[in-house]
């Protein structure tokens, strides 16, 4: 036997504890565990001198492994079955990139425009093009502020259904919208179009939230969001509010759960996502100073998950607890695609409308060579970089963001796990052990 | 040993589930297999 890379232990209150990246395993651990590992690192490993329920568990944990058995090459083959796996698309589709928000960070080009009917039907033959061997179909609907163009979301939504209606395949649907435009009305097409979960984003308290998430006109947001959030929760759609932190608004947060906690109805129902702001763009450059990066984020994201379990948010438990990573996201997954409203392709949220990252067109993807924009963002892999593959967070991390790297200058810029996982060990071990402090 | 986090080894699951997000759905809280795994604490 031997041990594996991505072991780790800590002791908390005297106590050893013991995760592992390749299986996000986490358990307390005695000095019959510790013996087992001291054995095989001094060859003495014979399983008939231990329980062999603890050494069945150990192997179930990936703490214990075969010889033979090489994690960075299974590591790599779960990425590629989840990598190239085509009975899968995904597509973020913004039929228009324009917005009724002018929000301060805002990293986007609001292009004038609306995505034409020509473009819609060439959307959906692509669509029939890449699902020709396809299980099932997601579809983000995305902007700009797609409830702008609701009439082509649903025209789209109706022409998607019918294709995956023909050829038995599942369909869903989600939707990152402000909301402001969420009518009645609209929730019967939400329902009839599979648009399953929306994702809302309020900044803080009303004051905070209004300076930061302008309308164009100038106009408060905040009540008609909490409301429009309502809306959404009581008809059993799921809404996750989204709260963009940066420094000027981390102060604010107990405030905001204690309004959301009040005033949404539904609240165990809620979740909750803090999203890092980040200059990604030169159009959002202005904002950088008030910016976190990855290391001092990884500080404070931890203590604000705290408070919204503490809150009572009680659908946010597991929320940064450690998943494994087959790949990043979808710009190194091979069937997923951002489109813009010229049809024009793309293989990160935030390039979309920037032609210069387009990797092609819903007009001839595949016709043609693979863009070399395409090449580069599926074969990213972090497991052959140097950096990753001596790391003990790679499965859970797996490179980082591939669009910051870009900017790093092809450099993997580690993910936050990385600077925090020891505390968030340390909170989950307090959280769900049996002697966890915070019981 | 007593695990507090069970270990995520029905892979076949897991990563057809990963490979079925065009982002990260569990962590938006829409995909259906990672809940059930979240739901068991």
């Amino acid at each position: 036997m031997k041990i594996s890379k991505y072991n780790i232990l800590r002791k908390f209150d005297g106590r050893t504890v013991f995760f592992n990246s390749m299986t996000c395993a986490l358990a307390i651990v005695d000095e019959n565990f510790l013996k087992v590992i001291k054995d095989i690192e001094n060859d003495e490993y014979d399983e008939r001198k231990y329980d062999a329920k603890l050494i069945e568990d150990m192997k179930l944990s990936g703490c214990i492994l075969d010889n033979s058995f090489n994690e960075i090459s299974e590591l790599s083959y779960r990425r590629n079955l989840a990598k190239y796996d085509m009975t899968h698309l995904g597509l973020t589709v913004a039929p228009t990139l324009e917005c009724n928000f002018r929000c301060q960070y805002c990293f986007e080009k609001h292009l004038n425009g609306y995505m034409s009917e020509d473009i819609q039907t060439m959307l959906v033959e692509f669509v029939k093009n890449r699902l020709t061997v396809g299980k099932r179909f997601s579809v983000t609907w995305y902007g700009g502020e797609p409830l702008l163009a609701k009439k082509i979301v649903y025209n789209l939504s109706e022409q998607f259904l019918d294709v995956c209606q023909m050829r038995n395949i599942e369909y869903d649907a989600f939707i990152v919208t402000n909301a402001s435009l969420l009518e009645e009305t609209d929730i019967d097409y939400f329902k009839k179009y599979h648009i399953n979960g929306a994702q809302v984003t309020i900044d803080g308290p009303k004051a905070v939230h209004d300076k930061r998430r302008r309308n164009i006109t100038g106009e408060s947001t905040f009540d008609r969001l909490i409301d429009r959030v309502n809306l959404l929760l009581n008809n059993g759609i799921t809404v996750i509010v989204r709260v963009n932190i940066d420094k000027e608004n981390i102060e604010q947060t107990d405030e905001l759960l204690d309004t959301l906690m009040m005033r949404i109805e539904k609240h165990e129902k809620l979740k909750i996502d803090f999203g890092q702001v980040t200059p990604f763009t030169d159009i959002c450059k202005s904002i950088e100073s008030n910016c976190y990066n990855n290391e001092q984020y990884a500080d404070v994201m931890l203590p604000l998950y705290a408070k919204v379990n503490a809150h009572g948010f009680k659908n946010n438990k597991m929320s940064i607890y450690p998943t494994l990573r087959a790949n990043f996201c979808s710009s190194d997954y091979a069937n997923s695609f951002v489109v813009d409203y010229l049809g024009n392709l793309y293989k990160c949220w935030n390039h979309v409308g920037n032609k210069k990252y387009s990797c092609g067109s819903v007009r001839s993807f595949g016709q043609d060579v693979f863009s070399s924009n395409y090449i580069a963002a599926v074969e990213w892999n972090p497991i052959t970089h140097i950096k990753c593959n001596q790391c003990q967070y790679l499965p859970i991390c797996m490179g980082g963001c591939p669009d910051a790297m870009n900017g790093a200058n092809g450099e993997p810029v580690c993910g936050t796990i990385k600077y925090n996982l020891e505390n968030v060990l340390e909170y989950y071990y307090r959280e769900l052990s049996d002697g966890g402090a915070n019981k | 040993m007593s695990f507090i986090v069970l270990p995520d080894r029905d892979a076949i699951h897991y990563f057809d589930c990963n490979a079925k997000c065009n982002f990260d759905c569990w962590r938006f809280g829409i995909c259906d297999s990672k809940r059930s795994w979240f739901d068991a604490y």
